[in-house]
């Protein structure tokens, strides 16, 4: 069953995902793109330690693990309006030294923001 | 799933790019193919380590789509505990778009050899015709004997597939795959 995959937007209604994705290298930016093709097509229980999480202190903040060049770990949740059948990123990030950057509050406040305002995310590209 | 074929045939375009696609495609397929077969065959990780002497800690490792230390002589373990062979190819990048949008469970799971329809004899395979035409005889017969009533329509005996019907024939495995009249 495939899922609707969404990205956290600014006030303008643009993804704040796709820059962040941008920087990385081609290399890592093909590697990013599989696990999210993945999660898109298979959803999160299919393939074994896919999406981790939730992480500590959050109730529904999940990391997309990618071993590239640099540890990426975007941040997810399911839904957040229909928990089923799709998924929003809601920020990119890296871990260094066991550490996630940015910290997990900020994919925990986009996901208040989005609850809170609908428009505030787009379709995956 | 057309959005992911049409991005991805632009993006795959670039060396790199697709190479780190690829190979951590590469790596998630063959990590969730172990579990899907695994559970296919209702193996537990301990039985599956068991049969290629491993540890339940060692599947559950090959088994996370971030594990990426195959060794071909591991993989070939597998193989042969699933009952299955092992394929290894190279292939073009354009064939990969397809391939991710077709990865599921029904897609993933393999047939063992014991269950495997290729490998099912054919009635041409099992038996040359001049042996059907005796063994056919022989079933004809041996009906007979038993007390079993045989219809006979416009003086020819029927087609082996219609013997083939009476319980005799269907407990007695080898003459179960005969089919059409040998006359």
């Amino acid at each position: 069953m495939p899922y609707a995959l969404y990205d956290f937007a600014d006030e303008k209604g643009v993804s704040i995902i796709e820059p962040w994705r941008k920087r990385l290298t081609n290399r890592s930016r093909g590697q990013l793109d599989s696990k999210i093709d993945m999660l898109a097509v298979s959803g999160m229980h299919l393939p074994t330690g896919l999406l981790a999480g939730p992480i500590n202190k959050t109730k529904h903040i999940y990391k997309l693990k990618i071993y590239a060049d640099i540890m990426l770990r975007p941040m997810f949740c399911k839904g957040p309006f229909n928990m089923d059948d799709e998924f929003t990123l809601l920020t990119g990030a890296v871990e260094t030294q066991g550490k996630l950057i940015p910290d997990p509050a900020v994919a925990v406040v986009n996901r208040a923001v989005l609850l809170a305002d609908r428009k505030r995310r787009v379709i995956r590209a | 799933m057309h959005n992911i074929v049409t991005k991805l045939r632009q993006e795959l375009r670039d060396p790199e790019y697709s190479e780190g696609y690829a190979e951590s495609f590469l790596n998630s397929f063959v990590a969730t193919q172990i579990k899907v077969i695994r559970e296919q065959r209702d193996m537990t990780q301990a039985e599956l380590a068991r049969e290629i002497g491993t540890t339940q800690a060692g599947i559950s490792r090959i088994e996370n789509v971030n594990y990426s230390s195959w060794s071909f002589r591991t993989l070939i373990k597998l193989a042969r505990a699933f009952h299955v062979r092992l394929k290894v190819s190279f292939e073009p990048y354009g064939t990969l778009p397809d391939e991710v949008v077709s990865f599921d469970r029904k897609n993933l799971e393999r047939v063992k050899r014991e269950e495997d329809p290729g490998l099912m004899p054919t009635e041409k395979s099992l038996v040359k015709p001049s042996a059907r035409s005796r063994i056919y005889e022989d079933l004809f017969a041996y009906e007979q004997s038993v007390g079993n009533v045989i219809p006979i329509t416009n003086g020819k005996r029927p087609a082996a597939s219609v013997v083939t019907n009476f319980p005799t024939y269907a407990e007695e495995g080898m003459y179960a795959t005969i089919s059409g009249d040998p006359r």
